[in-house]
Protein backbone atom coordinates (compact mmCIF):
# COMPACT_ATOMS: atom_id res chain seq x y z
CA UNK A 1 0.00 0.00 0.00
CA UNK A 2 2.95 2.50 0.94
CA UNK A 3 5.06 1.51 -2.06
CA UNK A 4 2.27 2.10 -4.71
CA UNK A 5 1.03 5.73 -3.10
CA UNK A 6 3.97 7.41 -1.02
CA UNK A 7 2.37 10.88 -1.95
CA UNK A 8 -0.72 10.16 0.03
CA UNK A 9 1.47 8.77 3.31
CA UNK A 10 3.82 12.32 2.64
CA UNK A 11 0.64 14.29 2.38
CA UNK A 12 -0.82 13.17 5.78
CA UNK A 13 2.66 13.45 7.58
CA UNK A 14 2.78 17.01 6.30
CA UNK A 15 -0.39 18.02 7.61
CA UNK A 16 0.37 16.33 11.06
CA UNK A 17 3.74 19.29 11.10
CA UNK A 18 1.82 21.53 10.25
CA UNK A 19 -0.26 21.30 13.37
CA UNK A 20 2.45 20.48 15.39
CA UNK A 21 4.26 23.86 14.09
CA UNK A 22 1.34 25.69 14.59
CA UNK A 23 1.03 24.79 17.95
CA UNK A 24 4.18 24.86 18.95
CA UNK A 25 4.07 28.61 17.68
CA UNK A 26 0.79 29.65 19.73
CA UNK A 27 2.76 28.13 22.87
CA UNK A 28 5.74 29.84 22.24
CA UNK A 29 3.21 33.73 22.10
CA UNK A 30 1.46 32.86 25.74
CA UNK A 31 5.16 33.19 26.63
CA UNK A 32 4.76 29.72 29.00
CA UNK A 33 6.81 26.95 29.09
CA UNK A 34 6.14 22.94 29.52
CA UNK A 35 4.06 22.50 32.94
CA UNK A 36 5.53 19.49 34.53
CA UNK A 37 2.68 17.77 36.63
CA UNK A 38 5.30 18.38 39.96
CA UNK A 39 4.79 21.93 39.21
CA UNK A 40 1.11 21.42 38.96
CA UNK A 41 0.80 19.66 42.04
CA UNK A 42 3.16 21.63 44.12
CA UNK A 43 0.81 25.16 43.23
CA UNK A 44 -2.09 23.18 44.46
CA UNK A 45 -0.14 22.33 47.35
CA UNK A 46 0.69 25.79 48.46
CA UNK A 47 -2.84 26.94 47.50
CA UNK A 48 -4.49 24.16 50.01
CA UNK A 49 -1.70 24.81 53.11
CA UNK A 50 -2.42 29.15 52.38
CA UNK A 51 -6.32 28.28 52.55
CA UNK A 52 -6.10 26.66 55.88
CA UNK A 53 -4.12 29.06 57.11
CA UNK A 54 -6.10 32.32 56.11
CA UNK A 55 -9.07 30.13 57.99
CA UNK A 56 -6.88 30.53 60.93
CA UNK A 57 -6.36 33.87 60.67
CA UNK A 58 -9.55 35.09 59.80
CA UNK A 59 -10.67 32.80 63.24
CA UNK A 60 -7.56 35.86 64.98
CA UNK A 61 -9.60 38.42 63.71
CA UNK A 62 -12.33 37.39 65.33
CA UNK A 63 -11.10 37.17 68.49
CA UNK A 64 -9.01 40.03 68.25
CA UNK A 65 -12.39 42.14 67.67
CA UNK A 66 -14.04 40.55 70.97
CA UNK A 67 -11.15 41.54 73.01
CA UNK A 68 -11.42 45.20 71.41
CA UNK A 69 -14.80 45.24 72.65
CA UNK A 70 -13.58 43.70 75.97
CA UNK A 71 -11.03 46.79 76.45
CA UNK A 72 -14.05 49.16 75.55
CA UNK A 73 -16.54 47.93 77.70
CA UNK A 74 -14.11 47.53 80.57
CA UNK A 75 -12.89 51.17 80.08
CA UNK A 76 -16.79 52.55 79.75
CA UNK A 77 -17.88 49.97 83.17
CA UNK A 78 -14.85 50.66 85.35
CA UNK A 79 -12.74 53.42 83.99
CA UNK A 80 -9.51 51.33 83.28
CA UNK A 81 -8.66 47.84 81.85
CA UNK A 82 -7.46 45.99 84.68
CA UNK A 83 -9.35 43.38 84.62
CA UNK A 84 -9.29 42.74 81.34
CA UNK A 85 -5.71 42.42 81.74
CA UNK A 86 -5.42 40.14 84.37
CA UNK A 87 -7.71 38.06 82.79
CA UNK A 88 -5.30 38.18 79.79
CA UNK A 89 -2.35 37.69 81.92
CA UNK A 90 -4.02 34.56 82.71
CA UNK A 91 -4.89 33.30 79.30
CA UNK A 92 -1.51 33.97 78.38
CA UNK A 93 -0.10 32.09 81.33
CA UNK A 94 -1.93 29.12 80.71
CA UNK A 95 -1.63 29.13 77.10
CA UNK A 96 2.68 29.78 76.87
CA UNK A 97 3.17 26.81 79.72
CA UNK A 98 4.12 28.94 82.76
CA UNK A 99 1.32 28.17 84.89
CA UNK A 100 0.54 25.41 86.48
CA UNK A 101 -2.59 23.44 85.11
CA UNK A 102 -5.06 20.96 86.41
CA UNK A 103 -7.57 19.03 84.60
CA UNK A 104 -8.73 15.41 83.67
CA UNK A 105 -5.65 12.81 81.48
CA UNK A 106 -3.53 9.97 81.63
CA UNK A 107 -0.92 8.77 83.80
CA UNK A 108 1.65 6.62 81.69
CA UNK A 109 4.40 4.63 84.30
CA UNK A 110 7.59 4.09 81.33
CA UNK A 111 10.79 1.46 82.56
CA UNK A 112 13.11 -0.49 81.31
CA UNK A 113 12.16 -3.99 80.98
CA UNK A 114 12.51 -7.00 83.27
CA UNK A 115 12.87 -9.87 80.36
CA UNK A 116 16.29 -11.63 80.03
CA UNK A 117 18.10 -11.38 77.39
CA UNK A 118 18.30 -13.08 74.48
CA UNK A 119 21.34 -14.93 72.94
CA UNK A 120 23.63 -12.12 71.77
CA UNK A 121 20.95 -9.21 72.23
CA UNK A 122 22.04 -6.03 72.42
CA UNK A 123 21.38 -4.28 76.05
CA UNK A 124 19.88 -1.46 74.79
CA UNK A 125 16.78 -3.34 73.43
CA UNK A 126 15.47 -3.46 76.88
CA UNK A 127 16.39 0.47 77.91
CA UNK A 128 14.33 3.39 78.05
CA UNK A 129 15.90 6.09 76.25
CA UNK A 130 15.30 9.77 75.24
CA UNK A 131 13.98 9.23 71.97
CA UNK A 132 11.39 6.77 73.57
CA UNK A 133 10.05 9.18 75.56
CA UNK A 134 10.37 12.05 73.14
CA UNK A 135 8.37 9.80 70.79
CA UNK A 136 5.52 9.40 73.29
CA UNK A 137 5.30 12.76 73.82
CA UNK A 138 5.10 13.73 70.07
CA UNK A 139 2.30 11.14 69.97
CA UNK A 140 0.74 12.55 73.27
CA UNK A 141 1.11 16.22 71.47
CA UNK A 142 -0.47 14.74 68.33
CA UNK A 143 -3.48 14.17 70.10
CA UNK A 144 -3.76 16.76 71.63
CA UNK A 145 -2.63 17.28 75.11
CA UNK A 146 -2.92 20.84 76.74
CA UNK A 147 -0.57 20.05 79.08
CA UNK A 148 2.47 17.42 79.52
CA UNK A 149 4.87 16.14 82.72
CA UNK A 150 7.78 13.82 82.68
CA UNK A 151 8.48 13.22 86.61
CA UNK A 152 6.80 16.12 87.40
CA UNK A 153 8.84 18.37 84.64
CA UNK A 154 6.97 20.31 82.72
CA UNK A 155 7.46 19.68 78.93
CA UNK A 156 6.71 22.17 76.08
CA UNK A 157 7.35 21.78 72.30
CA UNK A 158 8.85 25.40 72.11
CA UNK A 159 11.70 24.62 74.84
CA UNK A 160 11.91 21.53 76.77
CA UNK A 161 14.86 19.73 75.78
CA UNK A 162 14.77 15.61 76.39
CA UNK A 163 18.08 14.60 76.17
CA UNK A 164 20.15 11.47 77.23
CA UNK A 165 22.63 11.73 79.89
CA UNK A 166 23.89 8.51 80.73
CA UNK A 167 21.92 6.55 83.06
CA UNK A 168 19.90 9.78 83.30
CA UNK A 169 17.94 11.45 81.15
CA UNK A 170 17.85 15.67 81.03
CA UNK A 171 14.80 17.40 80.92
CA UNK A 172 14.72 21.43 81.38
CA UNK A 173 18.38 20.70 82.54
CA UNK A 174 17.07 18.24 85.48
CA UNK A 175 18.24 14.97 85.70
CA UNK A 176 15.68 12.05 85.88
CA UNK A 177 15.84 8.10 85.76
CA UNK A 178 13.43 5.92 85.72
CA UNK A 179 10.62 5.20 86.11
CA UNK A 180 9.38 7.55 84.31
CA UNK A 181 5.52 8.83 84.82
CA UNK A 182 4.21 10.92 81.76
CA UNK A 183 1.11 12.98 83.13
CA UNK A 184 -0.94 14.47 80.12
CA UNK A 185 -4.31 16.55 80.34
CA UNK A 186 -6.58 16.46 77.59
CA UNK A 187 -9.13 14.22 75.75
CA UNK A 188 -8.64 10.95 78.17
CA UNK A 189 -9.60 8.53 74.95
CA UNK A 190 -7.16 10.54 72.50
CA UNK A 191 -4.63 10.06 75.01
CA UNK A 192 -4.79 6.53 75.88
CA UNK A 193 -4.82 5.69 72.13
CA UNK A 194 -2.09 7.67 70.94
CA UNK A 195 -0.59 5.59 73.52
CA UNK A 196 -2.16 2.06 73.06
CA UNK A 197 -3.61 1.76 69.53
CA UNK A 198 -1.47 -0.34 67.41
CA UNK A 199 1.22 0.94 65.47
CA UNK A 200 1.68 3.86 68.04
CA UNK A 201 5.15 3.93 69.34
CA UNK A 202 3.68 3.18 72.78
CA UNK A 203 2.38 0.33 71.41
CA UNK A 204 5.69 -0.89 69.42
CA UNK A 205 7.77 -0.11 72.80
CA UNK A 206 5.04 -3.01 74.70
CA UNK A 207 6.01 -5.37 71.91
CA UNK A 208 9.84 -5.06 72.72
CA UNK A 209 9.20 -5.79 75.88
CA UNK A 210 9.33 -2.61 78.11
CA UNK A 211 7.01 -1.93 80.70
CA UNK A 212 4.51 0.80 79.91
CA UNK A 213 1.12 1.13 81.41
CA UNK A 214 -1.68 3.63 81.00
CA UNK A 215 -3.98 4.78 83.71
CA UNK A 216 -6.48 7.42 83.16
CA UNK A 217 -7.49 9.82 85.41
CA UNK A 218 -10.20 12.61 86.34
CA UNK A 219 -7.83 14.68 88.17
CA UNK A 220 -4.45 15.54 87.19
CA UNK A 221 -1.82 18.35 88.28
CA UNK A 222 1.00 19.46 85.88
CA UNK A 223 3.05 21.88 87.10
CA UNK A 224 4.19 24.86 85.40
CA UNK A 225 7.21 26.00 83.26
CA UNK A 226 9.56 26.66 85.63
CA UNK A 227 13.03 27.50 82.94
CA UNK A 228 11.60 30.74 82.72
CA UNK A 229 14.30 33.10 81.83
CA UNK A 230 15.14 36.72 79.78
CA UNK A 231 16.34 35.73 76.72
CA UNK A 232 19.54 36.70 75.18
CA UNK A 233 19.10 36.67 71.88
CA UNK A 234 15.65 37.18 70.79
CA UNK A 235 14.27 40.97 70.31
CA UNK A 236 10.74 41.87 70.14
CA UNK A 237 10.17 43.84 66.39
CA UNK A 238 8.80 47.35 66.53
CA UNK A 239 5.98 47.66 64.73
CA UNK B 1 -4.70 -17.86 5.51
CA UNK B 2 -5.14 -19.23 9.42
CA UNK B 3 -2.38 -18.01 11.01
CA UNK B 4 -2.65 -14.69 9.51
CA UNK B 5 -6.53 -14.33 10.92
CA UNK B 6 -5.33 -15.50 14.53
CA UNK B 7 -2.51 -12.55 14.55
CA UNK B 8 -5.20 -10.14 13.57
CA UNK B 9 -6.92 -11.20 16.62
CA UNK B 10 -4.06 -10.98 18.71
CA UNK B 11 -3.21 -7.04 17.55
CA UNK B 12 -7.21 -6.10 18.12
CA UNK B 13 -6.65 -7.69 21.56
CA UNK B 14 -3.55 -6.32 22.07
CA UNK B 15 -5.24 -2.52 20.61
CA UNK B 16 -7.98 -2.48 23.23
CA UNK B 17 -5.68 -3.22 26.16
CA UNK B 18 -3.43 -0.48 25.08
CA UNK B 19 -6.70 1.60 24.73
CA UNK B 20 -7.58 0.84 27.89
CA UNK B 21 -4.09 1.70 29.63
CA UNK B 22 -4.16 5.08 27.81
CA UNK B 23 -7.35 6.39 28.70
CA UNK B 24 -6.94 5.27 32.55
CA UNK B 25 -3.83 7.21 31.90
CA UNK B 26 -5.90 10.11 30.45
CA UNK B 27 -8.57 10.04 33.45
CA UNK B 28 -6.24 9.78 36.55
CA UNK B 29 -4.14 12.82 35.04
CA UNK B 30 -6.93 14.72 34.08
CA UNK B 31 -9.17 14.04 37.56
CA UNK B 32 -6.09 14.72 39.67
CA UNK B 33 -4.00 17.57 38.18
CA UNK B 34 -5.75 19.03 35.68
CA UNK B 35 -9.74 18.90 36.50
CA UNK B 36 -11.05 19.19 32.79
CA UNK B 37 -8.15 21.67 31.22
CA UNK B 38 -5.02 21.45 29.55
CA UNK B 39 -1.64 21.66 31.97
CA UNK B 40 -1.13 24.98 30.83
CA UNK B 41 -4.24 26.84 31.29
CA UNK B 42 -4.24 25.04 34.20
CA UNK B 43 -1.22 26.22 35.50
CA UNK B 44 -2.12 29.50 35.09
CA UNK B 45 -5.53 29.29 36.70
CA UNK B 46 -3.51 27.62 39.74
CA UNK B 47 -1.18 30.35 39.77
CA UNK B 48 -4.11 32.95 39.75
CA UNK B 49 -5.58 31.34 42.54
CA UNK B 50 -2.66 31.32 44.34
CA UNK B 51 -2.36 34.81 44.00
CA UNK B 52 -5.67 35.67 45.32
CA UNK B 53 -4.99 33.35 48.46
CA UNK B 54 -1.50 35.05 49.17
CA UNK B 55 -3.79 38.49 48.74
CA UNK B 56 -5.65 37.80 50.66
CA UNK B 57 -3.49 36.50 53.70
CA UNK B 58 -1.76 39.96 52.88
CA UNK B 59 -4.66 41.58 53.90
CA UNK B 60 -5.57 39.46 56.60
CA UNK B 61 -1.88 39.63 58.28
CA UNK B 62 -2.75 43.47 57.60
CA UNK B 63 -6.08 43.79 59.08
CA UNK B 64 -4.48 41.61 62.20
CA UNK B 65 -1.60 43.93 62.15
CA UNK B 66 -4.00 47.16 62.64
CA UNK B 67 -5.96 45.32 65.47
CA UNK B 68 -3.47 44.43 67.60
CA UNK B 69 -1.89 48.45 67.35
CA UNK B 70 -5.47 49.46 68.44
CA UNK B 71 -4.89 47.45 71.30
CA UNK B 72 -1.67 48.34 72.08
CA UNK B 73 -2.91 52.09 71.82
CA UNK B 74 -6.04 51.14 74.35
CA UNK B 75 -3.44 49.73 76.48
CA UNK B 76 -1.13 52.31 76.25
CA UNK B 77 -3.46 54.89 77.14
CA UNK B 78 -4.64 53.34 80.18
CA UNK B 79 -1.36 52.62 81.22
CA UNK B 80 0.23 55.89 81.28
CA UNK B 81 -1.34 57.39 84.15
CA UNK B 82 -1.54 53.83 86.06
CA UNK B 83 1.06 52.47 87.34
CA UNK B 84 0.07 49.25 88.48
CA UNK B 85 -1.98 48.50 84.97
CA UNK B 86 1.52 49.45 83.48
CA UNK B 87 3.36 46.83 85.45
CA UNK B 88 0.50 44.34 84.56
CA UNK B 89 1.05 45.53 80.60
CA UNK B 90 4.97 44.50 81.04
CA UNK B 91 3.85 41.37 82.52
CA UNK B 92 1.41 40.52 79.78
CA UNK B 93 4.50 41.37 77.09
CA UNK B 94 6.90 38.59 78.88
CA UNK B 95 4.36 36.15 78.69
CA UNK B 96 3.44 36.61 74.83
CA UNK B 97 7.04 36.75 73.76
CA UNK B 98 7.56 33.97 76.49
CA UNK B 99 4.65 31.70 74.61
CA UNK B 100 5.19 33.04 71.04
CA UNK B 101 2.98 35.57 70.46
CA UNK B 102 5.14 38.18 69.26
CA UNK B 103 7.24 38.68 66.13
CA UNK B 104 11.22 38.42 67.28
CA UNK B 105 14.35 38.98 65.67
CA UNK B 106 17.92 37.95 66.65
CA UNK B 107 21.08 36.00 65.34
CA UNK B 108 20.44 32.22 64.83
CA UNK B 109 20.37 29.88 61.93
CA UNK B 110 18.13 28.83 59.09
CA UNK B 111 17.72 25.19 58.00
CA UNK B 112 16.49 24.20 54.61
CA UNK B 113 14.97 20.68 53.94
CA UNK B 114 14.03 19.05 51.20
CA UNK B 115 13.55 15.70 49.35
CA UNK B 116 16.42 14.10 47.34
CA UNK B 117 17.37 16.74 44.30
CA UNK B 118 17.55 14.15 41.91
CA UNK B 119 14.11 13.52 41.24
CA UNK B 120 14.22 9.89 40.15
CA UNK B 121 15.32 8.90 43.86
CA UNK B 122 11.76 10.81 45.17
CA UNK B 123 9.55 7.47 45.25
CA UNK B 124 6.41 7.03 47.99
CA UNK B 125 8.89 6.15 50.18
CA UNK B 126 11.79 8.54 50.14
CA UNK B 127 10.01 11.40 51.53
CA UNK B 128 10.50 14.09 53.78
CA UNK B 129 7.30 14.32 54.88
CA UNK B 130 7.08 11.13 56.38
CA UNK B 131 10.41 12.19 58.52
CA UNK B 132 8.02 13.73 61.10
CA UNK B 133 9.67 12.02 64.01
CA UNK B 134 13.57 13.07 62.66
CA UNK B 135 11.77 16.81 62.35
CA UNK B 136 10.47 16.08 65.78
CA UNK B 137 14.63 14.65 66.92
CA UNK B 138 15.61 18.46 65.28
CA UNK B 139 13.43 20.51 67.17
CA UNK B 140 14.55 18.92 70.01
CA UNK B 141 18.09 19.40 69.29
CA UNK B 142 17.29 22.99 68.98
CA UNK B 143 15.73 23.25 72.05
CA UNK B 144 19.07 21.47 73.75
CA UNK B 145 21.00 24.07 71.94
CA UNK B 146 19.74 26.71 73.63
CA UNK B 147 17.02 27.87 71.00
CA UNK B 148 14.40 30.59 72.13
CA UNK B 149 11.70 30.70 69.21
CA UNK B 150 11.26 28.32 66.16
CA UNK B 151 9.47 28.37 63.43
CA UNK B 152 8.67 25.58 60.40
CA UNK B 153 7.59 27.34 57.41
CA UNK B 154 6.59 30.46 59.32
CA UNK B 155 4.27 28.46 61.53
CA UNK B 156 5.67 29.32 64.57
CA UNK B 157 5.72 26.26 67.32
CA UNK B 158 3.98 27.47 70.81
CA UNK B 159 3.89 24.90 73.69
CA UNK B 160 1.05 22.80 71.83
CA UNK B 161 2.43 22.59 68.76
CA UNK B 162 2.42 18.99 66.92
CA UNK B 163 4.36 18.00 64.00
CA UNK B 164 2.74 14.92 62.31
CA UNK B 165 2.25 13.35 58.66
CA UNK B 166 -1.21 13.68 57.66
CA UNK B 167 -1.58 12.31 54.18
CA UNK B 168 0.76 13.67 51.87
CA UNK B 169 1.21 16.82 53.81
CA UNK B 170 3.34 17.54 56.97
CA UNK B 171 0.72 18.98 59.53
CA UNK B 172 2.18 21.51 61.89
CA UNK B 173 -0.12 23.64 64.23
CA UNK B 174 -3.17 22.06 62.26
CA UNK B 175 -1.88 23.68 58.82
CA UNK B 176 -0.40 21.52 56.04
CA UNK B 177 3.09 22.19 55.08
CA UNK B 178 4.66 20.79 52.06
CA UNK B 179 8.68 20.53 51.06
CA UNK B 180 10.52 22.59 51.06
CA UNK B 181 10.55 23.06 55.18
CA UNK B 182 12.33 26.37 56.26
CA UNK B 183 13.11 26.41 59.97
CA UNK B 184 14.21 29.25 61.23
CA UNK B 185 15.57 29.31 64.98
CA UNK B 186 16.68 32.45 67.00
CA UNK B 187 19.86 31.57 69.76
CA UNK B 188 23.48 31.49 70.01
CA UNK B 189 24.47 30.87 65.94
CA UNK B 190 27.27 28.97 66.78
CA UNK B 191 26.05 26.39 69.56
CA UNK B 192 23.09 26.03 67.50
CA UNK B 193 24.65 25.31 63.99
CA UNK B 194 27.59 23.02 66.16
CA UNK B 195 24.79 21.27 67.76
CA UNK B 196 23.08 20.45 64.14
CA UNK B 197 26.00 19.88 62.07
CA UNK B 198 27.57 17.58 64.73
CA UNK B 199 29.42 14.02 63.15
CA UNK B 200 26.91 11.37 63.26
CA UNK B 201 24.37 14.44 64.81
CA UNK B 202 21.01 15.14 62.96
CA UNK B 203 21.80 16.78 59.68
CA UNK B 204 24.00 14.04 58.53
CA UNK B 205 21.48 11.58 59.45
CA UNK B 206 19.40 13.30 57.22
CA UNK B 207 21.82 13.22 54.54
CA UNK B 208 22.47 9.70 54.59
CA UNK B 209 19.23 9.18 53.86
CA UNK B 210 19.25 11.03 50.93
CA UNK B 211 17.64 13.99 51.76
CA UNK B 212 19.03 17.65 51.29
CA UNK B 213 19.38 19.62 54.44
CA UNK B 214 21.64 23.02 54.41
CA UNK B 215 22.12 25.04 57.61
CA UNK B 216 22.94 28.32 57.40
CA UNK B 217 23.78 30.87 59.97
CA UNK B 218 22.46 34.25 59.80
CA UNK B 219 22.59 37.82 62.22
CA UNK B 220 19.03 38.56 61.51
CA UNK B 221 16.49 35.87 61.55
CA UNK B 222 13.10 37.00 61.85
CA UNK B 223 10.48 34.97 63.32
CA UNK B 224 6.42 35.41 63.24
CA UNK B 225 4.54 35.05 66.01
CA UNK B 226 1.56 32.44 66.58
CA UNK B 227 -1.62 33.59 64.24
CA UNK B 228 -4.02 31.43 65.54
CA UNK B 229 -6.49 30.76 68.97
CA UNK B 230 -5.12 28.39 71.22
CA UNK B 231 -8.46 26.96 73.27
CA UNK B 232 -8.03 25.03 76.44
CA UNK B 233 -11.16 22.36 76.67
CA UNK B 234 -9.95 20.06 79.69
CA UNK B 235 -6.72 22.49 81.34
CA UNK B 236 -7.88 24.81 84.05
CA UNK B 237 -5.46 27.03 86.16
CA UNK B 238 -4.32 25.26 89.36
CA UNK B 239 -5.60 27.69 91.79
CA UNK B 240 -2.77 27.73 94.92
Amino acid sequence: MFKKKPQKTIFILLVILGFLIVMQYKIAQTGMKYVSFRDIETLTNRIDSQNFENQKLKDKINSLNDQIINYESAIEETGNIESVLIEDIEIYGKISGVEALSGPGVVIIFTDSERQLLDDENPNNLLVHDLDIQALIDDLVSAGAEAIAVNGQRVIPHFTEIVCNGPTIRINDELYSQPFIIEAIGNRTYLEAAVNAPDKYGYILKQWGLFLEVNTSIYLEIPGFEGYRDFEYMKTKEN
Amino acid sequence: MKVKNKNYLLIGFISIVLGLIISIQLKVVQGNYLEGSNPLTRSIELSRAYETVIGERDKLLMEINQLQTKLQEIENDASSDNAMIKGLTVDLERYKLFGGFLDVSGQGIQVILDNPVNESNTTADVNIIYEYDLINILINELNAAGAEAISINDERIISISEIRTAGSALVINKVPKYPPFIIKAIGNKDTLDGALNQIFGIASTLRNMGYFVEVKKSDNIEILKYNGIVDFNYAKILKK
